[in-house]
């Protein structure tokens, strides 16, 4: 029996001693949540005169839940800004430790902001960083900010007030509406990395009002090896959506002298092929074709429902081919292939992309597009004809 | 140091086993005395002076010339068969029966005279001393060498009542009661089979508690029955006073924290196991009736399950299979998503959380063992106190535990929910209820100590434990694997699919329903 007691004590113990051991110090890689700065953005600027860059952290503060004390006098930033100058991000993240009372959590971080001017001297050096830290995820947005990145993250967003998140949401929405090509990390460094695509990536621009902070995407920038060479705003950018095959459901507006129109495209079908002209250039065969429903009509004065769907028919179809080969043609002005059209003939034409690779940009700058668009009409809404001459007719019934 | 440990824990564990087969050698039987005086010296010796047992001496015959004594205890034999089935026709109608000079024997007591139903002669000492202390009256005649030993038990039982513990919504109400006759007899009126058999036994030296086995001949496996006597026979213990002990002697696995004997309080649920080829044990004394072998998902099944349609039905054993999992996984997840995988939790909701951790002042694991203790203890406390006082406790459980420590910065709303919900979950599974609390506190500990990577051995030496351990030779995860008929496991099939019993429990007697003939109710539509 007492050796009973002795061998039931002495195991206690020791179950005690491994269980302080384990849970108080902290040990291993175990960290509580209340030792950790949530990381939600990485804004990169340059720095005059100075090969060092600017690095931003936007740090998700949490509130101090604790206590009950609701009565606070001012609304603080729910997110604090912290800057380092250094030459590499992992460097300074090890210094930004010394700044701070919490471990930088890089694993949420949702948005990395390039500086306009830092995108136009290359990206390629300091992205080695976000490919090759295990706590960086590649889904995170790149965009390049018109102005300083450190601005887009000391501001707050009106609804989502942490501006990375808020970018990160309002950009996921966007892909679905097919107003962004996505350009999540992992794609930018894929593209950057192959030997002819290029990547893009959103300009995100600051609008300070009265009472409110907009930040709004308006263009985007054309990058040549690493470097950012030109950029493109909403007409263009929707000639990226139509050779790209990311579309699902896209809202445009047809304007014709007759009247205006906005309709909301869907059930695309995109068919690309990489061929070459009886001359030996190369030349892609776009054929896309989808779906619309009308929206809203204006004009159209004397015209029925057949007539609408007819003309609106033809000016989408022609929207589309005009689109597609304005875009191609500001493409081919910076030889920066974002298409992936060199992919494509890698793919499909393997023997000749051997000689072709060597002086792509040439091929690239010969290239044609033959652009095949049909748009259908599928649907109008509740009411068939414009609402403004549906008055007249009723006027001539009578 | 480990060594040591190792030993010692492993000469505790061993200490714990079964016992093993013991004999212990009786003395030869003493017999009763021809002397009626000896015969009152005797019991009196072996009972000793008790206030509650009575000697009631009597002379009959038309000249009193034979002298009798009736011993009983007082309470358990009924007053009522004393004067009008023993005393009235022997001393009343003396005249009439003893008056031409008639060898008077025990025999013709026993078969002319005496009214009882029950009725045994015995010349044995601790036969006739066992009778009276289970409520028999003992009937002594001078000169005669066996007694009688008449049954009179009348003693105040609780009413069959709806059960506590099971309540259905949809189905028999009727529970067992602490009499052993009652309980057999209610499984009687369900099962009114010539199959059914009861095997009487009694156990405990000082206890002498009856215990019947229940089964039908045929549908129970011969094996498990001779497992389950030998078990039985090996019990060698002074007191059988619940099911509950008779359980932790014939379980397979003593040192597992599963138990591997079911249990029930509903006639219905009994009958429903026997029909399925378990053995029941109903003892003495308890509300609770034993059944055996008992598989690991028979804890997911309900009687109520077979009571309602199979689709919600389905449903309802699925969520229970869904619970079983949360009880026992939500706290340890959630330790180890916070301290290790931050970067599984999505970011906002990792934010939710940040803010309800901040300025806690405990680690994650410390916070949740609090919070599982504290319900433990209010669970515990709920369970003892008596019923008026219970309501103070919920108002404390509620208010101060969950609401008062989460304003007060002492813990975290989430883990307060965390644990919340795993407790209530663990409801749903009463009869696995005392192996998930252990379960769930063994996965927060390694949890906290090794993160996911832990969680996910824990789980697979839970699922490794569980396929090792057998119920009277039944694997306990029996009828789970892929090639078995899954009519009745996570899903519950209609009725009508069912024309089997359970392969691995079932004896010869296999198909459970033959072929329905609906084809004469289709034809007669008008």
């Amino acid at each position: 029996m007492k050796k009973l007691v002795k061998a039931v004590a002495v195991t206690m113990i020791c179950a005690l001693l491994t269980a302080l051991t384990f849970t108080l110090s902290g040990c291993w890689d175990a960290r509580e949540l209340d030792t950790l700065a949530m990381v939600t953005g990485v804004g990169i600027d340059a720095i005059e005169g100075s090969d060092e860059l600017l690095f931003s952290f936007q740090i998700g503060k949490v509130q101090q839940a604790a206590g009950g004390s609701s009565t606070q006098a001012e609304e603080k930033k729910p997110f604090a800004v912290m800057q380092v100058e250094e030459q590499g991000l992992m460097y300074a993240i090890k210094r930004l430790r010394n700044k701070t009372s919490r471990q930088l959590l890089l694993h949420h971080n949702q948005v990395l902001i390039i500086s306009r001017e830092v995108a136009e001297r290359g990206v390629l050096a300091f992205l080695d960083a976000f490919v090759r830290e295990r706590q960086m995820r590649t889904e995170i947005w790149v965009i390049v900010a018109d102005g300083r990145a450190d601005e887009l993250l000391s501001e707050e967003m009106d609804q989502e007030k942490i501006s990375g998140l808020g970018i990160s949401i309002m950009l996921d929405d966007l892909i679905k509406i097919s107003e962004v090509y996505d350009v999540q990390l992992q794609r930018f460094i894929s593209n950057v990395i192959s030997e002819t695509s290029e990547p893009i990536a959103p300009v995100i621009k600051l609008i300070k009002r009265e009472n409110s902070t907009e930040f709004s995407v308006d263009s985007f920038v054309i990058f040549k090896e690493g470097k950012a060479v030109g950029e493109f705003g909403i007409p263009l950018s929707r000639g990226v959506s139509w050779i790209k095959d990311y579309l699902k459901v896209f809202t445009v507006e047809l304007p014709s002298e007759e009247g205006f129109a906005t309709v909301e495209m869907s059930n695309f079908h995109n068919k690309m092929k990489a061929d070459f002209t009886p001359e030996g250039a190369p030349l892609i065969k776009l054929n896309l074709k989808c779906d619309f429903e009308i929206l809203e009509i204006q004009g159209f004065k004397g015209w029925n429902k057949e007539e609408i769907s007819f003309h609106l028919e033809q000016v989408a179809s022609k929207m589309i081919v005009d689109e597609t080969n304005a875009i191609v043609d500001y493409c081919q002005s910076l030889d920066s292939d974002i298409f992936g059209f060199g992919t494509e003939y890698h793919k499909r034409h393997q023997k000749k992309w051997k000689t072709m690779k060597e002086n792509w940009s040439e091929h690239f700058a010969n290239l044609t597009m033959e652009v095949d668009a049909k748009a259908s009409f599928i649907d109008e809404g509740k009411i068939s004809d414009v609402l403004e001459n549906t008055r007249e007719k009723e006027r001539e019934k009578k | 140091m480990f060594s040591f440990l190792v030993k010692k824990l492993n000469h505790i564990l061993k200490s714990s086993k079964r016992p093993d087969e013991s004999n212990n050698t009786e003395d030869a039987p003493k017999l009763i005395s021809k002397s009626l005086l000896s015969n009152v010296e005797m019991m009196k010796k072996i009972l000793g002076e008790s206030s509650d047992i009575k000697y009631h001496d009597f002379l009959f015959g038309d000249k009193s010339q034979y002298a009798g004594l009736l011993v009983y205890i007082e309470g358990l034999a009924d007053s009522k068969v004393i004067t009008e089935g023993i005393l009235t026709p022997i001393l009343v109608h003396k005249n009439e029966l003893f008056s031409e000079g008639e060898e008077m024997s025990i025999g013709s007591l026993k078969r002319t005279i005496i009214c009882s139903g029950d009725i045994l002669e015995s010349g044995l000492q601790n036969e006739v001393v066992n009778a009276c202390l289970s409520g028999k009256i003992v009937m002594f005649i001078e000169g005669a060498e066996r007694a009688l030993l008449i049954s009179a038990k009348g003693w105040e039982t609780r009413a069959v009542s709806e059960p506590q513990t099971e309540s259905v919504v949809r189905g028999p109400r009727e529970g067992f009661t602490e009499n052993i006759r009652t309980n057999t007899s209610l499984i009687r009126r369900k099962i009114k089979s010539p199959l059914l058999r009861m095997e009487h036994m009694t156990l405990g030296k000082k206890t002498s508690t009856a215990i019947n086995i229940l089964y039908l001949e045929g549908v129970a496996k011969d094996e498990v029955l001779q497992i389950l006597r030998q078990r039985l026979k090996n019990i060698d213990v002074d007191s059988i006073l619940d099911a509950g002990y008779i359980e932790e002697y014939i379980e397979d696995d003593p040192r597992s924290i599963f138990s591997t004997v079911g249990y029930s309080e509903k006639p219905d649920v009994i009958a429903a196991k026997m029909l399925e080829g378990r053995i029941a044990i109903v003892v003495d004394g308890s509300p609770f009736v034993l059944t055996v072998p008992m598989l690991f998902i028979e804890s997911f099944q309900t009687a109520e399950d077979y009571y309602v349609r199979p689709f919600y039905a389905s449903l309802v054993r699925f969520l229970r299979l869904i619970a079983y999992l949360l009880s026992i996984f939500t706290v340890p997840t959630f330790i180890t998503l916070t301290t290790y995988h931050q970067e599984f939790i999505p970011t906002t909701l990792l934010f939710t959380i940040a803010n309800a951790r901040e300025g806690t002042p405990f680690p994650v694991l410390i916070e949740a063992l609090i919070m599982v203790f504290s319900f433990e203890i209010l669970r515990e406390a709920g369970l003892r106190l008596p019923r008026p006082v219970g309501q103070s406790i919920s108002i404390v459980g509620a208010l101060v535990m969950g609401d008062a420590a989460v304003a007060a910065g002492l813990v975290g709303a989430p883990i307060v929910i965390m644990v919340a919900l795993s407790a209530v979950a663990g409801f749903t599974i009463p009869t696995q209820a005392d192996s998930i609390s252990i379960i769930r506190v063994a996965m927060m500990l390694i949890a906290a100590f090794l993160g996911g990577f832990g969680l996910a051995m824990g789980f697979i030496i839970m699922l490794i434990h569980l396929g090792k351990i057998k119920s009277f030779g039944v694997h306990y995860f029996g009828g789970l694997a892929p090639d078995y008929n899954q009519q009745d496991n996570f899903i519950r099939l209609s009725l009508l699919s069912m024309k089997k019993r359970p392969m691995n429990i079932v004896g010869e007697d296999v198909i459970r329903r033959g072929e329905i003939n609906n084809e004469q109710d289709t034809g007669s539509g008008q």
